[in-house]
């Protein structure tokens, strides 16, 4: 046990640290040229970047290495720009093209789940819960997409763990800290007094329930990094970085990384092609998305296995509701948050701060999961939630489990599933 | 780091734990348990259920995993007791605010929950169907194994530690919950 969590430990540290581990331990290729399909990874960035209504958050940066200032607006394009003293960069976020391909995503991903089930649900809604209707038995039958549900196909999810063995190491440029390894102008932030012009930048309203101030320590909030400060000696504890490692988003990818192939292991590949205009790189867990004309980070994916986190921002690639059918009459986008569906779970975000407030709702794994496909390992036990108990229960010619809102007749000789049944929460 | 106030609070997690099981389900949660158990379903959430000032309710908070467990999707969560989590190296849960930590967390706890609503009885039945040995799907992706020791549940995790089912079937409106007896450790990355 000890070691299991020293060793998670080790990789703990890894997330903090966008840094290097093995280069050339390559899995996948990136770098190829293709078309972009699949998963769109820019997306409008209307909601994800920057601030909404009121005017956008503003994070200034006084760390080590000069000023940076970058400047969120609101609306549909993103620029960011970066003052690093020798000579300013400038980008701007291609909006208009990546809306048009969100748009495709979009159709593609859920045109073959919508007539069918138009003519085939038949719902009675009870207050928020949905069941299926009355005594005539009937099973809803469709395809599904395969896509959804394929999250932890465990090859590729070895080839991830296989990724790092940084075991803790810090790259050349960064410094190694206790919290993990930071440039060094946010590790020199440790141990000192809070700058003074984030002593009253408070944290954004949905992460104070996270981070109460308390009689030890109290919060702080700037350029996407949290500060926790130590109330008796004034002298910040710790830093949290909000988003995914310490590099965010405008500052420059590191030199070599980029020559080196940190390819976007091959279960991202179909997500997160390189085109014209950004390329992709994978370095601890998390997708660079890297504007090729600045060679400046545009967007931090963080990839399955780590999942994102509480307080942390989603990647603007998600932009557009993508919730799975069944889960939509469940959670809709409201005033105060808006839901997205990433591998592994639905997430809750803050309109404000388009940050991650919780985890709606887990999805599991397991590919494969539609008719004529085997269910997958670890569905031995019955487990059809209790409304449905009356309904679908093992007999010898079928038996029924549950995953993800659906209901799934399997044939117990085979395990092929023969019907699936919506059942949703 | 306030080391000391992080083992007041797990000492005091434990006291308030001590009281509960004294009272033998006198509180609010062990009577819903009861009227649960007899009436099918609660009307409570499995967040709403579970002490709030546990150990496990405190790290599902701390990972945005409460919200999940008072939706209305159902799943079955094996419940470490707070005894449990205080078998952990220490700092092992030390500050759960903190991201790297909160991604070692949420694997921890996604590998203690499971789709669906798995009743004790299912469990029994798919390690009767199994020779002995159910395999159990994780909302964390990995499995479990299920196998029956001296007539009570035993789950194992993927590196072969043990955790002993004490109560099992207190039944949620979204799920059920069964209370284990060690920390369940996922497979690493």
């Amino acid at each position: 046990m000890k070691q299991l969590f020293l060793a998670a430990g080790v990789a703990a540290l890894a997330i903090a640290a966008p840094a290097i581990s093995k280069p050339g331990d390559g899995k996948g290729g990136g770098g190829q040229q293709q078309a972009r399909g699949g998963h769109d990874n820019g997306g409008g960035g209307g909601q994800a970047k920057g601030g909404h209504g009121g005017g956008g958050p503003k994070f200034e940066s006084r760390g080590g290495g000069g000023g940076k200032q970058f400047e969120r607006s609101g609306g549909r394009n993103m620029s960011a720009r970066q003052d690093r003293g020798d000579g300013q960069r400038k980008f701007e976020n291609r909006g208009g093209m990546r809306e048009a391909r969100v748009e495709r995503q979009d159709r593609r991903e859920f045109k073959t789940r919508g007539s069918d089930r138009e003519l085939v649900r038949n719902f009675d809604r009870r207050g928020d819960r949905v069941r299926i209707s009355g005594n005539d038995q009937r099973l809803v039958v469709r395809n599904v997409d395969r896509r959804d549900y394929d999250r932890r196909d465990n090859r590729d999810f070895a080839s991830l763990r296989d990724w790092d063995d940084g075991f803790g190491n810090c790259p050349p440029g960064l410094a190694k800290k206790n919290n993990g390894c930071l440039p060094p102008g946010q590790a020199k932030k440790l141990g000192a007094l809070l700058p003074a012009a984030y002593a009253s930048s408070y944290l954004p309203d949905r992460l104070r329930d996270l981070y109460r101030d308390d009689d030890d320590r109290y919060y702080r909030y700037g350029d996407g990094y949290l500060y926790q400060v130590d109330r008796r000696s004034n002298l910040v504890s710790s830093l949290l970085p909000l988003f995914g490692g310490g590099y965010t988003v405008g500052q420059q990818f590191p030199y070599g990384y980029e020559a080196q192939g940190y390819g976007v292991p091959s279960y991202y590949q179909s997500f997160y092609q390189d085109n014209s205009d950004d390329y992709y790189r994978y370095n601890n867990g998390y997708v660079y998305d890297i504007d090729r004309r600045s060679g400046l980070i545009e967007n931090i994916i963080p990839a399955l296995g780590y999942g994102y986190g509480v307080g942390e921002m989603l990647p603007s690639g998600y932009s557009s509701y993508n919730l799975p059918y069944q889960y939509r009459d469940v959670y809709s986008d409201n005033n105060d948050s808006y839901y997205r569906y990433a591998p592994g779970a639905i997430y809750q975000v803050d309109r404000g701060s388009n940050l991650i407030t919780s985890v709606a709702s887990l999805l599991a794994g397991g590919s494969g999961l539609g008719i004529g496909q085997q269910m997958p390992m670890g569905y031995s036990a019955y487990n059809v939630p209790y409304d449905y108990r009356d309904q679908y229960y093992d007999t010898p010619d079928n038996m029924y489990r549950y995953a993800n809102g659906n209901i799934y007749q399997v044939d117990p000789t085979t395990q092929l599933i023969t019907a699936v049944i919506d059942a949703i929460v | 780091m306030h080391r000391s106030a992080f083992l007041l609070g797990v000492s005091m997690a434990l006291a308030a734990l001590g009281a509960c099981n004294s009272e033998g389900g006198g509180n609010a949660s062990g009577a819903d348990t009861s009227e649960a158990a007899k009436d099918g379903t609660a009307s409570k959430t499995i967040a709403a259920g579970l002490p709030a000032d546990g150990k496990f309710m405190t790290a599902a908070k701390a990972a945005g995993l409460d919200q999940t467990l008072a939706g209305s999707d159902s799943y079955t969560v094996l419940v470490p007791t707070d005894a449990a989590f205080a078998k952990l190296p220490a700092g092992t849960l030390d500050n759960p605010a903190n991201p790297q930590a909160r991604a070692q967390l949420t694997q921890i706890l996604t590998y203690h929950i499971l789709p669906g609503v798995v009743l004790a009885d299912d469990i029994g039945k798919a390690i009767d169907n199994s020779k002995g040995k159910a395999v159990l799907a994780t909302m964390g992706g990995g499995t479990l194994a299920a196998t029956r020791e001296g007539g009570k549940v035993v789950f194992t995790d993927s590196k072969g530690q043990k955790a002993t089912v004490g109560q099992a079937d207190q039944k949620y409106s979204n799920g059920v919950v069964h209370q284990i007896d060690s920390v369940l450790a996922p497979p690493q990355n």
